[in-house]
């Protein structure tokens, strides 16, 4: 029956409910009008946006999807929010999450991009990258930033290379690996060791000319732990996105110092005593995983790699981008020099950035001394090396042509800075300016 | 093998190391990884070059 009922008010019953009922029985609308509307009124409907309009401090339960997000203004959400309900543009303006430094490889202060076969067993390379090896594996990769000049990965500019010099299989007892430590003051809110281990997830991007599944190791420094984790490599020379999460050792003893906390390292070939089970920590520091490629053992093969972040969490989130100013200064803790930026530290590479000092007299009884300014708080007192501006060998010269007869020196140094001296005076030439070079390292 | 000659600074005193394949001057700072290396290279049994005496 068709018509309608005009009426000018309904009355509910005793406790303010209401409801209509269908045709079929079923009650469609139901409400008690006193204490508001719920899902329940509507039969579990949605309630479409559309349906809302202007209304204020509303008070909505259950997921709420993007698409039923649009142009609200002051939108506030409480709770917890996951990283996994947090796009990828949120997180690039969040700072200072990356515990890698120089982790896109950029900052080459020591070679300014010169490749080498390094035979000193850990060898600092571009900033805060180190190559190691026990003593079978020396001379057997050569190394450097952006080796062979492959195209790196869209965004970046720098990868850092590694390929086989010469191959070799690995005794028992052998190791190499390409690693940064980190320094546990900047590790110590992981709370590894307690029960309130955090998770950390490591990230990068790899590019080999070899495929197969490679390994690499969160590696104690002092706390005799290890992690071996694996990664695999499907298409040769080919930049692959790595991502590996790691739930927080609960076990060990971690530094919480200016030591260092752990390698993130990478293996390029040891021995069976050196590699572990992968996914596990161990007390037992292993250099890889068992069965991974040994990448020594391949003739000219490389490896290479950018990208580098490690973060709290369990989502790898896109590589921090750092100024190059702010990442610079995070290496100068660790190295600095008064060459330029761009000058690899040599012998006889000029007096730009050099110390000067003023020989008020001629011969003995003067002493030349400059004042080395670290541009960071260096994280110990740092080891001096010196070179001279004009020759080869590490004496103070002037264009004027005089020069010291001895190797400048070096004492009283701080984190903060050093003095660079000579007590053998040049011979000749009173009132005359004498320039030195010099770096610092503090490296772990 | 690394070869090692303790200085001596202006004040008389031996203060710091200095490596001789690179003219490193490595002081004894226990959180310095050079000087670590140093008394590892040490308890091997080695001894440094004397420092030389001022004039």
């Amino acid at each position: 029956m068709a018509g309608q009922i005009i009426v000018s008010s309904i009355k509910t019953d005793s406790d303010n409910s209401i409801s209509f009922v269908a045709n079929t029985g079923a009650t469609i609308f139901s409400a008690n009008l006193a204490s508001g509307l719920s899902a329940s009124s509507f039969g579990n409907n949605t309630i479409t946006s559309d349906k809302i309009v202007s209304v204020a401090n509303t008070k909505i339960d259950g997921n709420i999807v993007s698409s039923q997000i649009t142009s609200v203004a002051n939108t506030q959400l409480t709770g917890t929010v996951t990283s996994a309900q947090v796009g990828s543009s949120v997180y690039e303006g969040m700072g200072m999450r990356n515990r890698i430094i120089n982790g896109d490889m950029r900052i080459d202060q020591r070679n300014a991009g010169a490749s080498s076969t390094p035979s000193v067993n850990g060898t600092y390379l571009v900033d805060r990258w180190q190559l190691g090896f026990s003593a079978g594996l020396a001379s057997k990769f050569t190394v450097g930033q952006n080796l062979n000049s492959v195209t790196p990965p869209v965004g970046f500019t720098n990868y850092f290379g590694i390929q086989v010099a010469s191959t070799a299989t690995p005794s028992s007892t052998d190791n190499s690996y390409f690693a940064q430590p980190i320094e546990a003051n900047n590790m110590s809110d992981l709370a590894w060791g307690t029960a309130n281990a955090k998770t950390v997830t490591l990230s990068f991007q790899v590019y080999s000319s070899l495929t197969g599944t490679f390994s690499g190791s969160l590696f104690g420094y002092s706390s005799g732990r290890s992690y071996p984790f694996t990664f695999s490599i499907a298409s040769a020379n080919t930049w692959t996105s790595i991502s590996i999460t790691v739930s927080g050792d609960t076990s060990g003893t971690w530094a919480i110092s200016n030591s260092g906390f752990l390698y993130v390292l990478f293996n390029l070939g040891s021995g069976s005593s050196n590699l572990g089970t992968a996914n596990a920590w161990s007390g037992t520091q292993y250099f890889g995983a068992t069965g991974s490629v040994q990448l020594v053992s391949n003739s000219a093969a490389t490896f290479y790699i950018t990208g580098v972040q490690l973060e709290v969490g369990s989502v790898a989130t896109p590589f921090e981008r750092r100024p190059f100013g702010t990442e610079l200064a995070l290496c100068q803790r660790y190295f600095c020099k008064t060459f330029s930026t761009g000058t690899a530290p040599a012998q006889n590479t000029g007096y730009t950035g050099a110390l000067g000092a003023i020989a008020i007299n001629a011969g003995a009884s003067t002493a030349l001394w400059a004042h080395f300014q670290f541009p960071s708080e260096m994280r110990a007192v740092p080891t001096i090396t010196t070179f001279s501006p004009t020759a080869a060998n590490a004496n103070w010269y002037s264009p004027a042509g005089p020069s010291s007869t001895t190797s400048a020196g070096s004492f009283g140094n701080s984190t903060r800075f050093a003095n660079i001296y000579n007590t053998t005076a040049p011979a000749a030439g009173a009132n005359i300016v004498y320039y030195v070079q010099a770096t610092a390292s503090s490296e772990l | 093998m690394t070869m090692y000659k303790l200085l001596i600074n202006p004040l008389g005193l031996v203060s710091s190391v200095q490596r001789l394949s690179d003219n490193a001057f490595i002081p004894f700072d226990p959180m310095n990884s050079d000087y670590a290396e140093y008394l590892k290279w040490l308890a091997e049994g080695n001894e440094p070059l004397p420092p030389d005496q001022p004039e």
